[in-house]
């Protein structure tokens, strides 16, 4: 398997790409810091409010440290499995097909504002 | 009590017109009205579609119509979409969102002439196996309300079994049909991944979510399943293939020959004596009858949990990024469209989705891809060898559904590592697709506890004849 930056205490390779600064403690247990976990909020999108923060380190933590075992499964010979059906290529014709108006009726409903069939959302900047 | 029957019962009586749906509809209701005031299975009802609906599957009998389905009142987890009818999904998130359209399961029950009475309680997302994570309060497991129904279908399953209906729908991610069944003591059945539309399901992990029945017995899933099967324009990953007789497989003459196998891994000396005692007990049974029990090693069973745990966190935050508060489901009051996302979010989600979400995320990161999600899908391949290996061995596995019975409210809703370790049996073939039931074993002091067939692909037909074979009256 790729070297695993934890496991390794290495950073990742990339500069674009994430480090957490997450590293195993001494007693190969993960410890996510309460900066790690607002680092990861920020990216989900999700605000949490202190004690999330404070809850989170410690149950990811844990989780993450079982989830570990799978370090340890040779796997240098396996393909890696995304689905399970077998289909491949299973195509379908790239048409717009008509939608019955209640049911956009109802959908738009489900949205907030609207402006002159657009949907109004808040600023960015 | 009509409420009580099977389905199959009840078809009988419909067909001769010993009774009505309408009088059907009206037991099961009265039933709801009655007692989930204690359960907390539903978390709607609609008697007022469902009264209609029996009246219309009245007029399809008295005009000659017939059908497995048809008059037979049901209920459906929430995160099942119903036109017109609210779908929350458990979540603050969708705590009013009313659904343009119905889930593919819902048009075919629909046509079949079943009655929907409402809609059930569920894990938030299906993301849980107890209930407790639910927006809406937990569901209380009918043979003991101090302990949970299991879950996440744990509304369906705790309505089956309080005769709320004759059938629920439930979906099972990575266990969430057969586990709640295995608490409350009926028949819960996970297709093959590719047999029923996910279309209209709120998706979870769309690499593992499939949509199937919690009924009183092992016939009455097979009569459902015959309706919710079938290949669907709207769902790419749903299989073109000919139809099985789900019914013929009930009349299985007889399981001699067969080999059913015992897979050591599932029965480690970590297990309850009483839990191995029962599964045994069904053993024996399948035994005299002629079949030859075999052991066999499935060794990566022990990754399943892990695996699971990443790649299911992993396509959540990814199918739950559609969730952004702006083109349906809750809305914060934001100046920004970032604070809009982040405050919509903390607000709409609860405890459980925001960890399989931040779990998802780290595991999606750059530099970490690898090492997590391809590594956990490389496994994954290990697993459905390790499946592949014991099927050339032996036609079906025998296993518990879960390691012990029901436990109580608040054990391990604090502690998100042991209730993983829930869905320790049934994870592996979910990951794999393949079809598995869990039927009533017997209780173990007053609860019950579930046994679980696992088949190949496709291999329904043979886990419900051999499934209806070990069934017995709890």
């Amino acid at each position: 398997m790729p070297a695993c930056p934890f496991r390794s205490g290495g950073y990742p390779v990339y500069s674009h790409r994430l480090d957490l600064g997450i590293r195993r403690g001494d007693n190969a247990i993960f410890m996510l810091t309460e900066q790690d976990i607002i680092h990861l909020s920020e990216l989900a999108r999700i605000k949490l409010s202190a004690e999330e923060i404070q809850n989170s380190g410690p149950q990811l933590s844990a989780v993450l440290s079982y989830i570990d075992q799978l370090s340890e499964v040779d796997t240098k010979n396996t393909e890696p499995t995304a689905q399970v059906t077998g289909l491949t290529n299973n195509w379908r014709v790239d048409a717009v097909a008509p939608w019955a108006a209640d049911e956009v009726a109802l959908a738009l409903e489900e949205a907030g504002e609207m402006v002159e069939g657009q949907l109004k959302v808040k600023r960015i900047l | 009590m009509l409420n009580q029957l099977t389905i199959k019962e009840a078809r009988e009586r419909l067909d001769s017109g010993q009774i009505t749906a309408a009088a059907l509809t009206m037991a099961c209701l009265e039933k709801i009205k009655q007692a989930d005031g204690q359960i907390k299975a539903c978390l709607l009802v609609d008697e007022v579609g469902a009264v209609k609906a029996a009246e219309l599957a009245d007029r399809r009998l008295a005009a000659g119509q017939r059908g497995g389905l048809l008059g037979i009142p049901y209920l459906a987890k929430d995160n099942i979409l119903t036109k017109g009818l609210r779908t929350t999904a458990g979540s603050a998130m969708l705590a009013s969102y009313i659904a343009p359209t119905d889930a593919t399961v819902i048009v075919k029950l629909k046509a079949a002439g079943a009655v929907l009475l409402g809609k059930t309680n569920l894990d938030e997302f299906a993301h849980g196996a107890s209930t407790e994570f639910s927006a809406f309060g937990p569901t209380h497991n009918p043979w003991d309300l101090q302990r949970v129904p299991g879950g996440s279908s744990g509304g369906s399953a705790a309505a089956v079994a309080a005769n709320f209906c004759l059938f629920a729908l439930g979906t099972d991610t990575g266990g969430s049909i057969r586990h709640p069944a295995g608490f409350c003591g009926v028949v819960g059945l996970k297709p093959t991944y590719g047999l029923a539309s996910r279309f209209g399901l709120v998706a979870m992990t769309s690499s593992t979510d499939v949509p199937g029945p919690l009924t009183k017995t092992v016939e009455d899933a097979a009569l459902v399943l015959a309706v919710i099967a079938g290949h669907d324009e709207l769902d790419r990953t749903t299989v073109k293939r000919a139809e099985d007789d789900y019914g013929r497989a009930m009349n299985l003459e007889s399981i001699k020959d067969l080999k059913i196998g015992l897979p050591k891994e599932y029965f480690s000396a970590g297990l309850d004596k009483s839990v191995v005692q029962k599964i045994k007990a069904a053993a024996a049974q399948l035994e005299k009858l002629g079949a030859k029990l075999v052991e066999v090693s499935l060794p990566s069973t022990k990754y399943g949990v892990s695996v699971y745990y990443i790649i299911t966190p992993c396509e959540i935050s990814s199918n739950l990024a559609r969730f952004d508060g702006v083109r349906y489901g809750h809305q914060a009051e934001a100046i920004n469209l970032a604070e809009h996302y982040a405050l919509s979010r903390a607000e709409g989600f609860g405890p459980e989705t925001k960890r399989r979400i931040m779990l998802g995320t780290f595991a999606l990161s750059a530099g970490y891809y690898d090492a997590y999600y391809l590594q956990a899908q490389k496994v994954r391949s290990l697993i459905i060898a390790d499946f592949d290996n014991a099927f050339s061995q032996v036609d079906l596995l025998l296993t518990p559904t879960t390691p012990h019975t029901a436990f109580k409210f608040g054990e391990k809703a604090q502690d998100p590592l042991a209730m993983y370790l829930e869905d320790l049996f049934l994870t592996p073939s979910s990951l794999a697709g393949l079809p598995a039931i869990s039927i009533p074993a017997g209780l173990i002091g007053n609860l019950p506890i579930g046994l679980q067939l696992i088949g190949p692909k496709f291999s329904e037909p043979l886990i419900l004849g051999v499934g209806e074979k070990l069934q017995i009256k709890i």
